[in-house]
């Protein structure tokens, strides 16, 4: 594994994979870009009004990110410039588009209760927080809006989790527009999910959904995606199955 | 004219590494002629035929061997010798200074479990390898060819009794959840899964549909030989059954040459048996050709097939006075041809007599396909063949022996039209344009047409819109579609199949 | 995200980054020559990986108790005339001079001669026979000689019931097992038999089994790597007998004796750690399809290994001359070639292998820290597995790198690795050094080539 410090990669180029809806944003007139927030293993920058990410190493991978393997000090990045297919972070380095990366959920159908379930139950510190927030989920969704704290509050999560699955459904919603009401980042991975992207986590247990409920071991395949996507972030990953568990259960 | 001949026993480079070290060599000032290989017997003789006179030695040694013009130039020489090899085993490793692991076995007890290895060392020791592979329960890429039958159905025996898929032995070319593994080219997500028993042919499909705005996210390869009577479509079936059981893939396309009947049977069968329709594209007599392919595909996803594009001043047909350009305007009263980009002197083409298409590939099956289409007796060469990459590099990394045949081709009276494909993506060199566009000018200028399938994606590292420029600068006619290269070929000679 | 391991051409791993993706390289180097299609047909021998996971979990699975100490007479049968010795078999002619001497010092100890340079000729002419250890279950120290009136430890694996012997070790200097016969050479040995043999017989009889495993485990985290250096092991199992050598009824000055001869020998310990290293191994000895090596011994002249897939086949080259330091005045011109079935240590994990626990044993062969963590991590290219009991505590406490993968050996060009005293080429001059050493490298490929014959036979 390439480990690069701080020392080495003022100058240096870096390879990331991203979503085919951020790769093309590198393309284009070189601008300016802002920061929006900040962290050790991640940037949020705005662009256009959205937010747009660079993170790196074990941080996760939300869709409308560029993601680097390696880890890099992206909480030291005060400014960006963007354009001609490359993305500058002011201090740290280049990144460039290596590889386009799936972000879509496939399609998928009605779940067994079984599998609901389990879903609730890996989504259950969400539900334990929200508690009755998220009973009009599906009539008004801008209850959840914003609802939590954090980089993208749990309210956000779960309407996410809940947008998304509904998109794999085939039944595509239309969300209020969450910029005014929630952090730049939650705002936008919103308008991600309501258009079926989602981070790799979420995307892999929506695959293993997918295929024929026949065997033990597509079972041991969705609990373990189950799991996997519970671990991510602080309740991020519970919010999502949250969400993604009220819409099956919908009607 | 001094000479240094030099045995590191012990001492070990890839043969593509080597190439690089050789070439560095040879461009110090005052070096006539390099050479730094492993002493394989092949290698042995190339040294020999270059005048080198070697010490006994082992396939296991490297030998060192230059020819002076400047006998002070040794030290530069050699100097130049230990900064190309020390560059290429040196990388920024953040300081750890653990040795690296020696067998794959090794390296993979402290991976996790969502591991693929892919093995490109020599064919003979290629098996061991990936049997560590699978049997520490990983797919496995055998990049490796001239890997003996028998070890083939051994590993994909083992492979089917774990679950697990082999692609190769001389799986040149494969995509993986967006990842190009080997020859392979830049692709965006996309809904069609494609399985292959050929590099080329697959690269060639990805260039066709992510022209017309397809994605691929998984390309298979199952090895060449993988649809042959002996190992009966092991690999084939892994592959069909991955992409079936993937949500993403809406269609699978499989592409090989011929193979064995009753495996042909098998397969058609195992593959009607799925949920996702499969397009078989079984190439050979009779049989549909590679764009063909591609365009059923489209067909069948209710997407638009488009125009495959062409750079570069169609081919002026001076038998029968036809002119049929698209760019620039054309004079033919002399038979001069004014192009905004060059003129090009087409006089010389009247003692143009010969009615050959030599067609000099990189590419097995683009190769392949070029010859069915044009039939028999059209000379078609494949310099990735087995036979002409014992012991060196292939030719989408070393250029080299392709360019020396072409040059000789274009003097040959009897050559009408040159056919040649140019495959980008990763692996490949990263600007075949640059060697080869002066040597087309030169073949073209001397009056013989040049066709070039340039094979690549927009999002290829070489930059696909540059590369077709500079070929079309050069005078080719440069296609995405390797049969319609062919057919614009055939068409100029007068020899429409 | 996929995960890539990258074996062979650099490029492929570079485009592989330049996508985004992380990849591990394998430093690939070609087989030893001559290897390539052997490796091949043992590679999908389908009984090989199964057959190495059930060696090494007999190996690891053994437990090896000390449970009474006897006369060679006893429990070999060995009747007079009759000798056993170190490494594989060998003939008079070709035995190095530690060898003929601890043969020639054996006969007088047994009455067979009064002088022992009158020996040489009548073994010369064959008339008392000699045989490796190995044949008859024992392993033994240097010459190793054993004849019947040399009182042997006897370890067995509660288990199972198997068990392995070895004898008393004598001390340093002027000893048999480096040729020495001269009249105190003999004397002790005698005293050996007479009081020393009787005396712990006794204690392990009232002391009960000794858990000779477990002594190890905690050698290994006290600077010993129970092949050069053995000094905790010896206090630990003087701490253990001691008062049952007390409680014994012999009298106190034999006991006070016995004591200090122990207490007094840093490599008493050697010989329990060997015959427990090799009732390990031998679990393993027969697994058809296993290409797991069981013995690794030197008779002076010849080094040779047993694989457990290929039966009792020795498979031999030259032994080398250990690099490393010298006491006092002597040099390489003074060294005899390796001798000794002390490397059945490194076979089971342990001695070179674990020299990242002993660094006191680094410098005594000439090495620094970081080349033993090296060592230790080099040799786990070349091993099947690790030991979970026999851990080191500066590499993180991973366990020994245990059970030599002779296909591992031939791939990589990694020879197992020996730290070994060095006996003096004259016989009697004792130890005259100490360092590393390799076994020949072409007994590997022979290995492997029998390995390969059968799995065709198999597969026909």
């Amino acid at each position: 594994m390439t480990v690069l410090g701080a020392r080495a990669t003022t100058r240096a180029t870096v390879q990331a994979s991203a979503g085919p809806r951020v790769a093309p944003l590198l393309e284009g007139p070189r601008r300016p870009l802002t920061v929006v927030h900040r962290g050790r293993d991640a940037v949020y920058l705005d662009h256009d009004g959205w937010c747009l990410g660079v993170v790196a190493g074990p941080a996760t991978h939300v869709p409308c990110a560029l993601a680097v393997p390696a880890p890099l000090p992206l909480d030291t990045v005060t400014g960006a410039t963007m354009g001609a297919g490359a993305l500058v972070l002011d201090g740290v380095g280049t990144v460039r588009v290596g590889r386009l990366v799936s972000t879509t959920v496939p399609e998928l159908h009605a779940q067994p209760a079984s599998v609901v379930q389990l879903l609730r139950t890996c989504g259950e510190t969400a539900a334990t927080e929200l508690g009755t927030l998220t009973s009009r989920i599906a009539t008004h969704p801008e209850d959840l809006i914003g609802r939590g704290s954090g980089l993208t509050p749990l309210g956000d999560d779960v309407l996410a989790g809940w947008a998304a699955t509904s998109y794999a459904l085939g039944s595509p919603v239309v969300l209020p527009d969450a910029r005014q009401r929630t952090t730049l980042l939650s705002a936008t991975l919103l308008a991600y999910a309501q258009r079926g992207e989602v981070l790799p986590e979420f995307r892999a247990l929506v695959v293993a959904l997918c295929r024929p409920h026949a065997s033990d071991d597509q079972g041991h395949e969705i609990a373990d995606a189950a799991v996997a996507l519970a671990g991510v972030g602080h309740t991020s990953g519970a919010g999502l199955l949250l969400g993604a568990a009220l819409r099956l259960e919908a009607p | 004219m001094k000479t240094h001949v030099e045995l590191r026993p012990g001492a070990y480079a890839d043969s593509v590494t080597l190439l690089q070290v050789s070439r560095a060599v040879q461009g110090v000032e005052g070096v006539a002629t390099a050479q730094v290989a492993m002493a394989t017997p092949l290698n042995l003789e190339v040294l020999e035929q270059m005048g080198f006179t070697l010490p006994a030695s082992t396939p296991n040694d490297m030998v060192v061997a230059i020819r002076l013009d400047d006998d002070s130039a040794l030290d530069a020489a050699l100097a130049a010798v230990e900064t190309a090899l020390t560059r290429t085993t040196s990388r920024d490793d953040g300081g750890d200074t653990r040795e690296p692991h020696r067998t794959t076995g090794a390296a993979l007890r402290d991976a996790g479990a969502d591991v693929l290895v892919l093995v490109s060392v020599p064919g003979a020791s290629a098996t061991v390898e990936a049997m560590d592979a699978l049997d520490a329960g990983h797919d496995v890429m055998l990049f490796s060819d001239n890997v003996p039958v028998e070890e083939e159905v051994a590993l994909k025996t083992a492979a089917e009794a774990r679950g697990l898929l082999v692609m190769g032995p001389d799986c040149g070319t494969a995509v993986v959840d967006g990842l190009g593994l080997g020859f392979a080219n830049a692709t965006s997500p996309g809904p069609v899964g494609i399985v292959a028993a050929s590099g080329t042919g697959c690269q060639q499909l990805l260039a066709l549909l992510d022209h017309a705005g397809v994605g691929v996210s998984n390309a298979l390869g199952v090895g060449g030989r993988d649809l042959s009577a002996a190992v009966g479509g092991r690999s084939t079936r892994e592959a069909l059954r991955r992409l079936d059981a993937d949500p993403a893939v809406d269609l699978i396309v499989l592409v090989s040459k011929p193979p064995a009947d009753d495996v042909a049977n098998e397969i058609r069968e195992f593959a009607g048996a799925l949920v996702t329709p499969v397009e078989i594209a079984l190439l050979g007599p009779g049989q549909p050709d590679l764009t063909a392919a591609a365009e059923r595909v489209l067909q069948r996803l209710g997407h638009a097939v488009p125009e495959w594009p062409v750079t570069g001043l169609d081919r002026l047909d001076h038998r029968e006075g036809k002119l049929d350009h698209r760019e620039g305007k054309l004079d033919h009263r002399e038979g001069k041809l004014d192009h905004p980009e060059g003129k090009l002197d087409h006089r010389k083409q009247a003692n143009r007599k010969g009615d050959l298409l030599q067609g000099l590939f990189v590419g097995g099956t683009l190769r392949d396909e070029a010859a069915l289409i044009a039939g028999g007796e059209h000379p078609m060469v494949d310099f990735g063949a087995d036979e002409l990459t014992q012991g060196r590099a292939h030719p989408m990394i070393d250029p080299a022996i392709r360019l020396e045949h072409l040059s000789r081709v274009a003097d040959d009276p009897r050559t009408g039209a040159v056919l040649l494909d140019v495959v980008l993506g990763h692996g490949a060199e990263p600007d075949p344009a640059a060697a080869l566009a002066p040597v087309v000018r030169d073949v073209v200028t001397n009056g013989v047409p040049v066709f070039v399938s340039c094979v690549g994606t927009t999002g290829d590292p070489q930059g696909l819109d540059a590369q077709r420029a500079a070929l079309a600068e050069a005078g080719a006619e440069v296609h995405l579609s390797n049969a319609r290269a062919t057919r614009r070929a055939l068409e100029l000679l007068g020899r429409t199949p | 995200m996929t995960r890539i391991v990258s074996v062979g051409a650099d490029l492929f791993a570079d485009a592989i980054e330049s996508q985004a993706a992380e990849v591990d390289r394998v430093t690939w180097r070609p087989p030893m020559a001559g290897t390539e299609a052997d490796l091949a047909t043992v590679a999908t021998d389908p009984l090989r990986v199964d057959a190495n996971a059930r060696a090494l979990a007999a190996v690891l699975g053994v437990q090896a108790m000390l449970v009474d100490v006897r006369p060679a007479s006893d429990v070999l049968g060995l009747q007079p005339g009759q000798f056993l010795h170190a490494g594989p078999p060998i003939g008079w002619d070709t035995a190095s001079g530690p060898l003929q001497g601890a043969l020639m010092g054996a006969a007088a100890l047994e009455g067979l001669v009064d002088d022992p340079e009158q020996a040489a000729e009548r073994f010369a002419a064959g008339e008392w026979t000699f045989e490796p250890c190995h044949h008859h279950h024992a392993v033994g120290p240097m010459a190793g000689v054993v004849s019947p009136s040399m009182w042997l430890f006897v370890l067995e694996d509660p288990a199972t019931g198997r068990r392995t012997y070895c004898s008393l070790n004598e001390g340093l200097g002027k000893v048999l097992r480096y040729g020495a016969y001269g009249p105190e050479v003999l004397n002790r040995l005698r005293w050996m038999s007479a009081v020393l043999g009787p005396l712990l017989q006794t204690a392990v009889v009232g002391a009960g089994p000794v858990d000779v495993t477990g002594i190890l485990t905690q050698m290994l985290q006290m600077g010993d790597e129970a092949h050069n250096r053995n000094r905790a092991g010896t206090l630990m199992l003087l701490r253990d007998l001691a008062p049952a050598m007390v409680d014994s009824g012999a009298g106190p000055s034999d006991i006070a004796e016995a004591l200090r001869f122990v207490g007094g020998n840093d490599h008493f310990f050697l010989n329990l750690a060997m015959p427990a290293c090799k009732l390990a191994l031998d679990a393993a000895r027969g697994i058809e399809g296993s290409t797991m090596v069981v013995a690794m011994a030197r008779n002076g002249t010849e080094f040779g290994i047993q694989v457990a897939g290929t039966g009792d086949t020795w498979f031999t080259g030259p032994a080398q001359v250990a690099e490393g330091l010298f006491l006092g005045d002597y040099g390489p011109d003074d060294a005899n070639p390796d001798i000794g079935d002390s490397a059945i240590t490194e076979t089971a994990g342990i001695g070179g292998f674990a020299m990242a626990t002993a660094p006191a044993i680094v410098r005594l062969v000439g090495g620094t820290v970081p080349d033993a963590l090296a060592t230790s991590r080099r040799m786990h290219e070349i091993t099947l597995g690790e030991n979970p009991r026999w851990t080191i505590p500066v590499l993180e406490f991973q366990g020994t790198p245990t059970g030599i993968d002779v296909t591992r050996v031939c791939r990589t060009g990694i020879l197992p690795q020996i730290n070994t005293g060095m006996a003096g080429a004259k016989a009697g001059v004792g130890q005259v050094g100490a360092g590393l050493v390799t076994p020949p490298a072409g007994i590997f490929p022979a290995a492997l080539a029998a390995l390969a014959e059968r799995t065709r036979a198999r597969a026909v």
